[in-house]
């Protein structure tokens, strides 16, 4: 395998035997998410829409899982339905080994719009999941204290969303989301509307947080490096049918750091999810705009 | 100057308030403009002394102090009076002495020569019309009588002199010829003996004036019967302006609440479901095209005579409004929100409870607050059905009579109870609804947070929120 | 929660208060003369004295016709012209009390170009159609030699007259008083062209009751009769003049010096008065005969089908029996 710069990668295949090791024990542990032979047809005036066809996967227990794929490959509708707002026409997806049956507090999402409640405070924000339970007063409040401890964010317990910025936000999400104590956390691009340098904390912040919870993650993004550097595993879906077109055991070992972007396991990776998602060059059509098109001699 | 021309370009802070200032300065000054100016119109004449002429052909109709005459009438009018006495010396010359009056009649005729009298003393500053207020009718009139009886006693005999330009020579002469008539029979104001035979009455008098048309009456004059008529003082007898303000305020208050009660559930369920929204929207959009007046036979036949048909007016008027409004408001709802709840174990009754409505609240406020000025509107058309009542009885009495100086105080009055009440209401809203972002706090709020704040501060320990939003 | 259910119950009392105080008789009146001197009764609790309740309840003229028919009043101050329209088109009426007859108050109003009647054909005239003045324009016309097609009739409400007198579009209107007193006042050069003085008797003013009401009720209404004969005795007296200036003025928002002419125009029918009017009779000095004219317009200008049992409409036994 060689890149166009001619720098020798090793095989995103290769793993190292701590890497090895790590998956084995994975693989042992009980399959939080069973996903069957799942479609989903969109009746249109046009005609169905394919929106996923057939696909299969789990996720193990304190496993972190990305989703990977262009635009319009159905990663949404995937995690919407894991989220139980959207159903299956076909197939099934079970937690825990029981079908998934519309939304419910097991399942814990972070949207990648900011969700919270702006008439609630960030603490209130964290109760409600609780609230909805039915538990409220000062131990409801005290565990919510805790969870915003743990995404570092106590100081603010009493300040309205709007006082916050957009990454302080998507912390409350979090925190909100796993004040459920949910079996499997769902993130639908939940850094993709933060500037570069807050999302790089972020990243870190979630490694970290995974790290120190008992919980697992389903995380979708569109950024290569991202879905890399956080997860286990990363999962690519193809366009045109939606399936699964791979699932990459990454060989990056643990505990991540932000050196290890440019390590070769690190590149191999994004080498062959590059592959995978954009078409290669030869494929891709020359665009003829009258006036704009470049002739002749250019700096290209 | 050029700044102001950029499209949808913000203004500082000082100049908006100036234009703010100046959007009411601005009519004001133009209404000066036009009751003052002398060159906009022709002149006119201001009654002081008024007459009735006996030729209710040529003249008839009834003149009171205050009125105000063209050129030309005026001096018609003078002169027909003064054809009037002329003919009335020839008859008391004449040996016949036929008046071609009853003596009831006379009587009558020589009281209210007295009573024109009036504006005279008054403005010499010895007789106070506000007497009327302490005394019953009777004293008063019998009071007002004898005041003028002795007045005329007195200018007869020098005792007393008018102040300049208040009374005429010709006018003098004429009370004091009426003076000895009026002696011949008793040297003071009694009732039960009095002329009863005509005497002369006062020639027209009056001071020229800028005229202007009826329905535009000076600032100081509107201002002066607004105090009048608010102060219980007006000329027109007690006009009832605080508690006619109280039923007005009622009917649209009530009228509104009423709407709001109706609408709101309905509004929710219709923008929450779209099957609900299907089954009830088309209709009340069908329904809020009817003219709302038209039913106002139908709701006194329904309601009565009271403040109940014209509640339901208003009610009619706002509700269609309300619940298209409010059901728009609420299919507003961010949808993420609701899915956001519903992961988070919200069943739908919860999603309905703790976020549609929460959610909803401040647009909820706000459209509520328009429909408030709705409301509004409707007042005047609502207290003109069945029986006229609030401040519309006195537009609407007054307008007949040409008496705008007494309307436009009371449409003033409604135009700013409207106005005052929805800035204040605008300017809360902050204290309700403290997440929301784009919300200026003006100096209301400010006010009225302070306790909000106070309750915050003991059960939170949280006075404002010190947040340094940069540290992510 | 609970604040809530006390602002429903709160509103739901506001919209109670009418249909729940129909204890007692409710009676609508406007302001022409004849009728506002009621208010004395009211002001010098002269109903409270006789021992009867009696609302009077203030409205526009044609309002107060309209909630008669809707059944929310049990009296209502008419002409006995209106009173054939009320009861033939929505509910009838019989007049117990005859308050007066317009003696001049009821004015065809000319503009300054206009000489008199004869100078009217082919112009535009604002009039309430099927009212009082309708009627009173007729007679005009007709004491001219010319008849409703020689003039283009503007039907606008009698309230209305003034504003558009002055505005210069009509060259006539025909109203009541007090509204004929201000387009004289309000319009320069504006001229009496024919008035009720010019029929005395043309127009009668009374108080129509309900049939069923004056069944129920008879002894009560046999009250308000004496209480109005109190009135008219008061307001004969030459004493009471200014008081009463005073009350009915305040009454209408008027002032009380302009208010005088019109009780002039109006002649308040003494007991014996009111008695011989009652007399059947042909021409205008029986209610009767006056009625008879506004019957022949009426079926005429098909403001309804059929001849009215005019008959029906008074009931004389009432005051006979305070003459007793």
């Amino acid at each position: 395998m060689n890149t166009s710069s001619g720098i020798h990668l090793p095989s995103y295949t290769e793993q190292s035997e701590l890497v090895k090791n790590r998956f084995d024990q994975l693989k042992q542990r009980p399959k939080v998410l069973e996903v069957k032979s799942a479609s989903r047809v969109f009746s249109t005036p046009k005609g169905d829409v394919h929106a996923l066809d057939n696909i299969s996967f789990n996720v193990h227990r304190r496993e972190f899982i990305s989703v990977i794929g262009q635009s319009g490959c159905g990663k949404s509708t995937l995690i919407r339905i894991l989220a139980g707002l959207e159903s299956v026409t076909s197939g099934q997806v079970l937690l825990d080994g029981k079908q998934i049956d519309g939304p419910g507090p097991d399942r814990g999402m972070v949207f990648q719009g900011y969700t919270l409640f702006p008439w609630l405070t960030v603490k209130k924000n964290v109760m409600f999941g609780m609230k909805m339970r039915g538990e409220s007063g000062t131990s409801a409040e005290s565990e919510a204290m805790q969870w915003l401890d743990i995404v570092g964010l106590t100081r603010f317990a009493n300040a309205y969303p709007h006082e916050l910025s957009g990454g302080m936000k998507q912390r409350v999400a979090i925190a909100r989301a796993l004040a459920n104590q949910p079996r499997i956390l769902l993130m639908d691009e939940p850094f993709g509307a933060l500037d570069a340098q807050t999302r790089a904390q972020m990243q870190a912040y979630l490694l970290e947080i995974w790290k120190n919870v008992d919980v697992t993650v389903l995380f979708i993004t569109h950024d290569l490096d991202e879905a890399i550097y956080l997860s286990d595993r990363v999962l690519v879906l193809g366009a045109n049918p939606s399936c699964v077109q791979e699932v990459i055991e990454v060989p990056v070992p643990h505990p991540r750091g932000p050196e290890q972007f440019i390590s070769p396991e690190f590149l191999s990776v994004k080498q062959r999810l590059e592959e995978l998602i954009y078409k290669p060059a030869s494929e891709q059509k020359r665009v003829v705009i009258p006036r704009m098109t470049a002739v002749g001699d250019d700096v290209y | 100057m050029r700044n102001w021309f950029k499209v949808a370009a913000p203004l500082g802070d000082m100049s908006a308030r100036v234009l703010v200032m100046c959007s009411f300065l601005i009519p004001l000054v133009l209404w000066c403009v036009v009751s003052y100016a002398p060159f906009l119109w022709e002149r006119d004449y201001r009654l002081t002394i008024v007459s009735a002429p006996s030729d209710t052909q040529a003249f008839p109709a009834t003149y009171l102090a205050g009125d105000v005459v063209s050129d030309d009438y005026f001096h018609d009018y003078q002169q027909a009076i003064r054809d009037d006495n002329a003919a009335l010396a020839e008859m008391r010359e004449s040996s016949a002495k036929d008046f071609g009056m009853s003596e009831r009649s006379a009587r009558s005729y020589n009281k209210k020569i007295l009573r024109s009298f009036v504006p005279v003393a008054e403005e010499n500053g010895w007789f106070n019309v506000r007497i009327k207020d302490q005394l019953s009718s009777k004293d008063y009139y019998r009071e007002m009588y004898a005041t003028m009886f002795r007045l005329w006693g007195q200018l007869d005999s020098g005792e007393l002199q008018v102040a300049d330009g208040t009374l005429s020579d010709e006018n003098l002469q004429l009370i004091k010829t009426n003076y000895q008539l009026l002696n011949q029979v008793a040297d003071n104001y009694d009732a039960n003996k009095f002329l009863s035979e005509p005497m002369f009455q006062l020639v027209p008098q009056g001071r020229l004036k800028v005229a202007r048309p009826v329905y535009i009456p000076a600032p100081d004059e509107v201002f002066n019967s607004a105090w009048a008529d608010f102060t219980n003082q007006s000329e027109l007898g007690d006009l009832q302006v605080a508690s006619r303000y109280r039923s007005s305020i009622s009917v649209v208050f009530s009228g509104f609440l009423l709407a709001a009660l109706i609408g709101v559930p309905i509004a929710l369920l219709a923008g929450t479901f779209t099957f609900l929204s299907k089954l009830i929207e088309p209709f009340v959009d069908f329904f809020r095209y009817m003219p709302a007046p038209a039913f106002s036979t139908v709701l006194i036949a329904v309601f009565g005579l009271a403040q109940a048909p014209k509640v339901a007016l208003v009610v009619i008027g706002t509700l269609p409004h309300l619940i298209l409004m409010v059901a728009n408001t609420t299919r507003t709802v961010d949808r993420s929100l609701l899915d956001a709840a519903q992961t988070l174990g919200a069943s739908r009754l919860q999603v309905i409870k703790d976020v549609v409505i929460p959610a909803i609240l401040p647009s909820l406020y706000n459209d509520l607050r328009i429909l408030l000025g709705w409301a509004w509107t409707w007042l005047v058309i609502a207290e003109l059905i069945g029986m006229k009542s609030g401040l519309t009885e006195i537009i609407d009495t007054q307008g007949r009579r040409f008496q705008f100086d007494h309307v436009y105080p009371i449409i003033f009055l409604i135009g700013l109870t409207g106005f005052f009440v929805d800035q204040i209401l605008s300017g809360v809203r902050v204290v309700f609804f403290p997440w929301i972002v784009d919300e200026k706090s003006g100096p209301i709020a400010q006010i009225v947070r302070l306790p909000a704040r106070f309750v915050a501060w003991l059960t939170e320990g949280r006075l404002e929120p010190e947040i340094n939003t940069k540290a992510i | 929660m609970k604040k809530i259910k006390t602002m429903v119950m709160g509103i739901a009392a506001v919209a109670m208060t009418t249909t729940l105080h129909a204890e007692p008789l409710k009676v609508g009146y406007s302001d022409w003369p004849g009728w506002v001197a009621w208010e004395i009764g009211v002001q010098k609790g002269w109903f409270k004295e006789a021992g009867v309740e009696v609302d009077f309840v203030w409205m526009d003229y044609v309002a107060s016709m309209e909630a008669y028919g809707a059944g929310q009043l049990d009296a209502v101050c008419m002409t006995n012209g209106d009173a054939l329209v009320t009861g033939a088109t929505a509910k009838p009426s019989v007049a117990i009390v005859l308050n007066d007859y317009s003696n001049g108050n009821d004015i065809l109003v000319g503009t300054k170009d206009i000489k008199d009647v004869k100078d009217l054909k082919g112009k535009k005239v604002a009039l309430e159609e099927g009212f009082v003045p309708h009627l009173l324009t007729l007679k005009a016309l007709e004491a001219h030699g010319m008849s409703e097609s020689d003039i283009e009739i503007v039907n606008t409400p009698t309230d209305e007259t003034p504003q558009v007198l002055k505005s210069g579009k009509v060259a006539a209107i025909c109203a009541w008083q007090p509204n004929s007193g201000t387009a004289l006042k309000e319009v320069a050069g504006s001229k009496v062209l024919f008035s009720s003085a010019n029929a005395p008797g043309i127009i009668y003013d009374g108080l129509f009751v309900s049939p069923e009401s004056l069944q129920k009720n008879r002894a009560e209404w046999l009250k308000v009769v004496k209480v109005w004969y109190q009135i008219v005795e008061y307001l004969k007296d030459e004493e009471n003049h200014e008081e009463s200036l005073d009350i009915l003025a305040q009454r209408v928002g008027m002032k009380p010096d302009a208010y005088e002419p019109l009780l002039d125009g109006t002649f308040i029918l003494s007991l014996e008065q009111a008695l011989a009017a009652y007399q059947p009779g042909e021409g205008l000095s029986s209610v009767y005969g006056s009625s008879k004219i506004s019957d022949d317009f009426n079926v005429k200008y098909k403001v309804y089908e059929s001849a009215q049992d005019i008959s029906k409409y008074f009931d004389a036994s009432l005051t006979a029996e305070l003459a007793k």
